[in-house]
């Protein structure tokens, strides 16, 4: 066992595994000695990872339909379980900009006088510019999250740029406060205590383009692209 | 967004159970990883089943995977290729290479790599193919004959026409070329 302690013995053996040269009995003796030693196994992934890209080289073939008709049987496959953006969004495409402004209106109207803390703040942020671009913000204070839903797909960016969401104060003179930034992969800001006491005091979101080196920014540098009035929910 | 960039988006969704994004995830990655099981076993039933379950794998194991994996692609192609060597292994026999079949050419792993396709490579597999361009021929021939037909080598020494020993030695040299390009 000793000798596959030896860098020069057993990173040509994770290679060769990766490649596929290393067959029959030398094959399965590796694999359990990868059971073993996590080691080897970290080893033989970081070759994998770099050597099965020769994939993207392959000319690629039809693939018959039954294969994925058994999958689909196989897995039961639903449609992505909608989120209740997801639903909101569904029927609205046809009419967003009239949409967001009743949305406006009617949560406002109906939410108005309740007498406890908002549960939930919600705000349908529209780009001056192009008028059928919107994104649905909603803060839940049982997740202490913020969640997007971008009705078009995605916000354009320049390289090296961030959205960055702002919260804007209903007091004019207190500066924005920066609520974190919006990843691709993940369309959501985490909220803290204090941001979440923030937006008691907050008249709209807006979503401005940010350095992604300026993250200790107070104040929006960059063009704001997205902004929207926020409403309280379910007080 | 790179095409790369949207497989790994799709297969992150896979893992939140998004069936939606498996579709799509299939439908644009099968071809190249059904490819690639064709060439690895040489007969097509197989491939497919060798498909098929690659894709329960990866739908069942999807909440594992992580950008910091690497590509969604490469991850998808060493759970496929894991799944076509073992069945290469449960098999007593497999078929012979006929090199009049079309995806038995190596050309496509030949060919000069222009800037285009290039482009559209990770950039993992750009400098895997900068330290392939630099092992001698047969070397490069040997090792894509192992990574895209599974060859053993004995199955090597005979398409090569040379001594087994000399086909070993060709690989051991290659490999420790390519382990010290990629360190």
């Amino acid at each position: 066992m000793k000798r596959y302690k030896n860098p020069d013995v057993f990173e040509p053996l994770a290679m060769a595994y990766a490649l596929g040269t290393l067959h029959g009995k030398a094959r399965r003796r590796f694999e359990h000695l990868m059971q073993q030693h996590l080691y080897l196994r970290a080893t033989t992934q970081a070759y994998q990872q770099k050597v099965n890209g020769l994939v993207e080289l392959v000319p690629p073939r039809s693939v018959p339909a039954s294969v994925w008709k058994n999958l689909e049987q196989e897995l039961k496959l639903q449609p992505a379980k909608l989120s209740f953006w997801e639903r909101f969004q569904a029927p609205l495409h046809w009419a967003l900009p009239s949409l967001a402004a009743v949305l406006a209106v009617v949560l406002t109207a109906f939410f108005l006088n309740q007498p406890s803390p908002p549960q939930a703040y919600v705000a349908a942020l529209k780009s001056p510019q192009q008028q059928n671009q919107l994104v649905l913000a909603m803060a839940k204070h049982d997740e202490m999250k913020i969640s997007f839903e971008m009705l078009d797909q995605h916000l354009e960016t320049e390289p090296g740029m961030v959205p960055t969401l702002w919260c804007i104060s209903k007091n004019k003179n207190e500066p924005p406060m920066r609520m974190g930034t919006l990843e691709q992969s993940k369309q959501e800001i985490a909220l803290n205590a204090n941001l979440w006491k923030g937006l008691e005091t907050a008249s709209e979101f807006a979503i401005s383009l940010e350095p992604s080196n300026s993250s200790t920014a107070t104040q929006p540098q960059g063009e704001i692209i997205l902004t929207g009035a926020l409403h309280p929910m379910g007080r | 967004m790179h095409a790369m960039d949207a497989l790994n988006e799709l297969l992150l969704r896979c893992g939140r159970q998004d069936g939606v994004a498996f579709k799509q995830l299939y439908q644009q990655s099968s071809p190249k990883l059904y490819a690639l099981c064709c060439r690895l076993l040489r007969d097509e039933a197989l491939a497919e089943d060798v498909l098929q379950e690659s894709f329960l794998k990866i739908w069942h194991n999807a909440a594992s995977y992580s950008i910091d994996k690497g590509q969604a692609l490469t991850w998808m192609a060493t759970i496929v290729r894991n799944q076509a060597l073992d069945r290469l292994r449960m098999a007593k026999s497999r078929p012979e290479i006929h090199p009049d079949v079309d995806y038995e050419s190596l050309d496509f792993a030949s060919q000069a790599i222009t800037p285009d396709l290039l482009t559209q490579l990770s950039s993992d597999t750009q400098q895997l193919l900068e330290c392939m361009d630099q092992l001698k021929p047969e070397q490069r021939e040997c090792i894509f004959q192992a990574f895209y037909y599974g060859c053993t080598h004995e199955e090597l020494a005979i398409s090569q026409q040379r001594p087994l020993g000399t086909v070993k030695a060709w690989i051991r040299r290659g490999l420790e070329q390519l382990r010290n390009c990629l360190a």
